[in-house]
């Protein structure tokens, strides 16, 4: 049974998280992914390993374990909380503390000196980019959460602040092309599982209306900011949504959590009716700014008639 | 036959290939004039669905098969590699899907060989002209579509969820598909709330509404069961 709040070995080996650099500061988040790494990088017969596990969840690898720890850590004053911004803190060690002198943890905190010397503590995001891209049970997520959902969150603080058309873009995704071309990419790599399958048709319907909103901003090329956030806003809650649902699967989720799984579906179940009925009025509200009348049509090509033509059939018999 | 017509999901999407008036059942009867044609929100939500998971399906088709080409391939055997790529995806599909995939791959062979050929670009551009049909497609729905009775297709936005507790045991006993009882309670729903005349209900599907349609029609006093030929 694993010791919840109480565990000396992972406290010690948060608190060493600390002291890679001088006045540490970091999100919480961070601390999972990175004993995450850890926990990846263990050999099987190191008994911490089987102390950190983890399941997928809103900000990526999450353990209920690790949150505990650091719960412990702040309550006994060994760790700080620092506001930042609206809602938003760091944590600094207040005080070191003695650590365990066992074997597998004098290995483990080896490994994990040798994790954090390659982690940029003042550039966290490559690191955060790393573990999505690498680790994360379903090409969808890196694609929706890092490329995606960053974009438009950019796109709107952007057009917050003054910034007025998404032409505007710089950096990665410098046009509107792309950020679409990213949409459909998400949704060739939806998860294939039944679990999965009421997810995937409200995500399609997004994808539609979404294009649909693009497509009005490339015609008007005027204030975007309703548009822009409506997207955005719809697009957070279809992350949150996925991650309850991707905790439940397999890869989703270490067997130590096999427990929660009802709560985790029946959860899961709630959200999807929230999230079918969230798209439904992103849809309402896309076509009652945009007016069914003045959704672009185009003269098929013989290219789409035919791909349009053959779908009908194999749908039809 | 009366002049008040519900139309089914597959008249819907039918009716998007209206280049095609000759060989198309649900094109040719959409061009039929003097008729009152109405569906409920259920109906526009399936219809949008089938090209939405389409669209989910062949881009998805696309990408998995440029990502498994690319990497390993013989450029002379192109065609056994795209059929045989082809039916090791479609199997993790249902049989409805299956239909779909193949017979988008046999009608489109010529533009998958050129991305097996081409790369990148061409996988590009086919993307883009497979993501404007369908946006096409989608869009026009949406045009035709609309809780209007100056649309084209009066689109009933209020039908309940589930209803007709009496009507729906009846019907389980003949139709096993859910959602067809539930698209055929709409009908009924939109008859007795909104038209009130007796109304066609008009569907290609043979194999789950059409050959039940004297049982059907007992159930539900005021719906004549259609097929568009």
């Amino acid at each position: 049974m694993l010791q919840i709040g109480t565990d000396r070995v992972l406290q010690g080996l948060i608190t060493q998280i600390f002291l890679r650099k001088k006045d540490n500061q970091l999100p919480k988040y961070a601390i999972h992914k990175i004993l995450f790494k850890l926990q990846l990088e263990l050999p099987n017969d190191n008994s911490v390993k089987k102390r950190i596990p983890f399941y997928w969840y809103n900000h990526g690898p999450f353990s209920e374990v690790i949150e505990n720890n650091i719960t412990w850590l702040k309550e006994n004053d060994i760790l700080k909380e620092y506001p930042i911004q609206e809602e938003k803190t760091l944590l600094g060690l207040e005080k070191e503390i003695k650590l365990p002198e066992t074997t597998d943890f004098k290995e483990a905190n080896e490994i994990l000196n040798s994790i954090s010397y390659h982690v940029d503590f003042y550039h966290i995001s490559s690191f955060v980019d790393e573990i999505y891209r690498k680790y994360a049970p379903c090409a969808f997520m890196p694609l929706f959460k890092l490329d995606f959902l960053k974009a438009m969150e950019e796109y709107v603080k952007r057009v917050s602040s003054g910034q007025q058309t998404l032409n505007l873009f710089i950096d990665d995704y410098s046009n509107l092309d792309k950020l679409e071309s990213i949409l459909y990419d998400c949704e060739s790599e939806l998860p294939l599982v039944s679990t999965f399958k009421p997810f995937n048709d409200s995500f399609s319907s997004f994808v539609t209306s979404t294009g649909r909103v693009f497509d009005y901003i490339r015609e008007e090329g005027e204030d975007t900011l309703f548009s822009g956030k409506e997207v955005l806003s719809i697009a957070e809650v279809t992350w949150l949504t996925f991650a309850k649902g991707i905790r439940i699967l397999d890869i989703g989720h270490d067997k130590y959590y096999n427990n929660k799984l009802d709560v985790w579906k029946n959860q899961y179940k709630q959200s999807l009716i929230s999230y079918y009925n969230d798209v439904d009025n992103f849809n309402s509200k896309a076509l009652a700014e945009i007016k069914q009348d003045r959704l672009p049509f185009c003269t098929p090509t013989e290219r789409s008639k035919n791909i349009l033509s053959s779908v009908v059939e194999g749908y039809l018999n | 036959m009366f002049r008040d017509h519900f139309l089914d999901a597959n008249i819907l999407v039918g009716s998007r290939i209206d280049w095609d008036k000759q060989h198309n059942l649900a094109t040719k009867y959409m061009a039929v004039e003097g008729l009152k044609k109405h569906t409920s929100k259920r109906v526009y939500n399936e219809s949008k669905g089938v090209f939405e998971r389409t669209r989910r399906l062949i881009l998805s088709y696309l990408k998995k098969f440029y990502e498994e080409f690319s990497v390993s391939s013989n450029p002379l055997r192109i065609d056994q590699i795209i059929k045989a790529f082809t039916k090791k995806f479609a199997d993790k599909f249902e049989e409805k899907e299956q239909n779909i995939l193949n017979s988008f791959v046999e009608r489109n062979f010529g533009d998958i060989r050129n991305i097996a050929l081409g790369g990148e670009k061409e996988l590009g551009d086919f993307k883009k002209v497979v993501i404007d049909t369908f946006k096409n497609a989608l869009n026009s729905i949406d045009r035709d579509c609309v809780p209007d009775s100056k649309a084209l297709i009066y689109r009933y936005d209020g039908c309940p969820l589930t209803y007709y507790t009496k009507e729906y045991i009846k019907l389980s006993e003949v139709i096993n598909y859910e959602n067809d009882i539930l698209v055929l309670l709409d009908s009924y729903f939109i008859k007795n709330k909104h038209i009130i005349n007796n109304i066609c209900f008009v569907t290609t599907d043979y194999n789950h509404i059409l050959k039940n349609k004297s049982e059907i029609e007992k159930v539900l006093n005021g719906i004549s069961l259609m097929c568009p030929d």
